[in-house]
């Protein structure tokens, strides 16, 4: 299921891509059709940002959380000034933007590391039952 | 796998490994049988102990000092974190934060806690902080090793 969705994912970014630019191109006017590069550098500069925010750790999680909020805020606010999404008077559309993304984008962060830790508790319950077998073994050969 | 033992006269034990292709299996014996012969040196109260490396639960650094942990000792290492978890890496040890490093033998379970960390709980009962960052590499250590 997993990789069906990616695949299906990877395959509308193509068509997408496909679909802006390939007449974009034929017409030369990539920069009238550029939002989607733009959506694109966006993320990009989101999740460069991440990894340098990542390694901030304090013992309060709400700051941690409240710290990425805000910067997604103020990156979404900026670029979307500098390609005129919005204009200037409007800017509470941010928050209108980046609120319900975030959210989602959480609860799939914790969604996907409750699984990686299910996964690594079934890991160590199969080695130690493994551990177990060999030591009934080396008792049974002794 | 065919094992053969035999009494000899020397006062070390001697170890001879045939095998008909060198691959992973290969590999793994023969790490697993320096690692019985491989211990790390530790001082507590300025005396200095050796500590093999299957007694060690975990490696945490502290304010630049690195401790080394076993089931109920803890003694301070004059080598750098990241000298000891390279030198302990083939020997089932992971890094599992930026300060610590785990033996994946004494692994009992992963938690999340509340505020979206992640703790382990070590045979001991002993609980640690691990990273989010570093659990898909204990996974993969996990399934590396129990292959």
């Amino acid at each position: 299921m997993k990789e069906f969705l990616k695949k299906s994912l990877i395959l509308t970014i193509l068509i997408l891509f496909a679909a802006y630019y390939i007449p974009a191109i034929w017409n030369k006017n990539v920069w009238e059709n550029s939002f989607v590069l733009q959506i694109f550098g966006v993320s990009l500069l989101i999740c460069f940002i991440q990894l340098f925010l990542n390694r901030w750790k304090t013992n309060w999680y709400l700051l941690e959380l409240l710290a990425e909020y805000t910067m997604v805020v103020i990156v979404v606010m900026l670029t979307g000034l500098l390609f005129r999404w919005f204009p200037i008077k409007e800017l509470w559309i941010v928050f209108v933007y980046v609120t319900p993304v975030y959210i989602v984008g959480y609860f799939l962060g914790l969604a996907r590391v409750k699984k990686e830790i299910d996964e690594i508790n079934e890991e160590i319950r199969a080695r130690k039952a493994k551990r177990t077998v060999n030591q009934m073994v080396e008792e049974e050969v002794k | 796998m065919k094992i053969t033992m035999e009494k000899w006269e020397e006062k070390e034990i001697e170890v001879v490994v045939k095998y008909p292709e060198l691959d992973a299996q290969v590999t793994a014996i023969v790490t697993k049988l320096e690692s019985l012969n491989h211990y790390v040196f530790g001082n507590d109260n300025g005396r200095v102990f050796r500590i093999h490396i299957y007694d060690i639960y975990y490696i945490e650094s502290v304010d630049k000092k690195t401790f080394i942990y076993t089931k109920n000792q803890v003694f301070r290492s004059e080598l750098k974190l990241y000298n000891l978890a390279q030198e302990l890496e083939p020997y089932e040890f992971i890094q599992v934060s930026k300060s610590c490093i785990l033996n994946l033998n004494v692994l009992e379970s992963v938690e999340s806690l509340y505020n979206s960390k992640m703790q382990a709980t070590l045979e001991n009962r002993e609980k640690i902080t691990i990273s989010r960052t570093y659990l898909q590499a204990i996974k993969s250590a996990l399934r590396k090793e129990g292959k």
